[in-house]
């Protein structure tokens, strides 16, 4: 036998051992020390088991009761159902005339209604050049520009 | 019989709590106080914390027994949420405080030695000692070899019981056991190693 199989042996058994792990016993020092000290420690936890612990004084369970109560207030289906449907109207209620005053109090024009006459842009005519560069020294600049629009010139290079 | 009819009375107990009553929640805490304050002793070992624990233990089953299904026992169910309970206040006390060895007392440490290279019936003296040092050794062990410990060598619980409480395999529950006794058992020979205590 292995000494880890030796152990749990040891471990799992009572006190009569099976023969071969009274052999190994024999012969092996250190499961032989290893089961002195499971023994001893066995042996304690049973006398740890016979010990006496608190018993639970009177009245235990009313006072679980009563700390329950504490921690947890009983729950009022009714009015727990009542308090939370009410609760919810007013919030409700209180959201609606919100967004109504919000709208009354809201001009017809501003920021948030309508566009702003000066706002709107519009398309700006550019000024290109028809010719290419360089221009003609003879050429005063500005004599050979046109003021023409962004789509004639579109037009024109087609 | 009796027992059969116990059980209905518990299961409509049950049922009530499930639905809020809280004065079935008492009864059930009446049927199950014993069990659960001697577990709550046996895991923690500190008899002026185990009311307040058994107390919020019976707070957190409250809390949760909508959730009880009815597949394992009530006295299961409970005692899982009471393993669980003690498991958290454990890690939080063994985080805080550190036991030693050296205040094991002087006559337990004698009975140790003299119990060294003894085999056989153990005087008064040496179930005392044994009872102090395996104590000791229950209180500096890692929480969850702790629970496994208790749970079998203390409360006398089978692996499958075990299993079912900290909804573990039975394997599993086997391989937890022998880790925690070889922990343990290592833990000792530390202890004898440092004392200068010679096999």
């Amino acid at each position: 036998m292995r000494c880890d199989q030796v152990r749990q042996n040891l471990e799992d058994g009572g006190e009569a051992y099976p023969v071969l792990v009274l052999d190994h016993l024999r012969q092996c020092p250190p499961c032989a020390s290893y089961e002195r000290d499971w023994r001893w420690v066995r042996s304690g936890m049973v006398a740890l088991a016979q010990e006496a612990g608190p018993e639970p004084s009177w009245g235990f369970a009313s006072r679980v009761l009563r700390r329950l109560d504490e921690v947890l207030p009983p729950l009022r289906l009714m009015d727990d159902f009542f308090e939370t449907a009410g609760r919810r109207v007013v919030y409700f209620t209180f959201l609606l005339a919100m967004l109504l005053l919000l709208a009354i109090a809201l001009p017809s024009t501003g920021p948030l209604r309508g566009h702003r006459g000066r706002d709107v842009s519009w398309p700006r005519p550019e000024i290109v050049a028809t010719r290419d560069y360089p221009i003609p020294p003879g050429e005063l600049p500005g004599v050979g520009l046109s003021l023409i629009s962004d789509s004639e010139v579109s037009g024109g290079q087609k | 019989m009796a027992s059969s009819g116990q059980e209905g009375q518990e299961v409509e107990w049950i049922k009530s709590a499930q639905g809020g009553d809280r004065e079935s929640f008492g009864l059930l805490v009446q049927q199950h106080q014993r069990r659960v304050f001697s577990l709550v002793f046996n895991l923690v070992r500190r008899p002026t914390d185990v009311e307040d624990l058994v107390q919020e233990i019976f707070i957190k089953a409250y809390r949760a027994i909508r959730s009880y299904n009815f597949k394992a026992s009530f006295a299961a169910w409970i005692s899982r949420i009471a393993v669980n309970h003690c498991y958290d206040y454990l890690r939080r006390e063994r985080s805080s405080k550190v036991s030693y060895y050296w205040q094991i007392s002087e006559d337990a440490q004698r009975a140790i030695e003299a119990n060294a290279g003894v085999k056989g019936q153990e005087s008064l003296e040496e179930q005392t000692a044994a009872r102090e040092l395996a104590g000791r050794l229950l209180e500096r062990a890692p929480a969850k070899d702790r629970v496994v410990l208790t749970l079998r060598e203390i409360e006398g619980r089978s692996i499958e019981e075990i299993a079912g409480i900290l909804k573990l395999n039975p394997s599993t529950v086997k391989v937890r056991l022998h880790r925690a006794r070889k922990r343990m058992l290592e833990d000792l020979q530390r202890w004898r190693k440092r004392s200068g205590h010679a096999m």
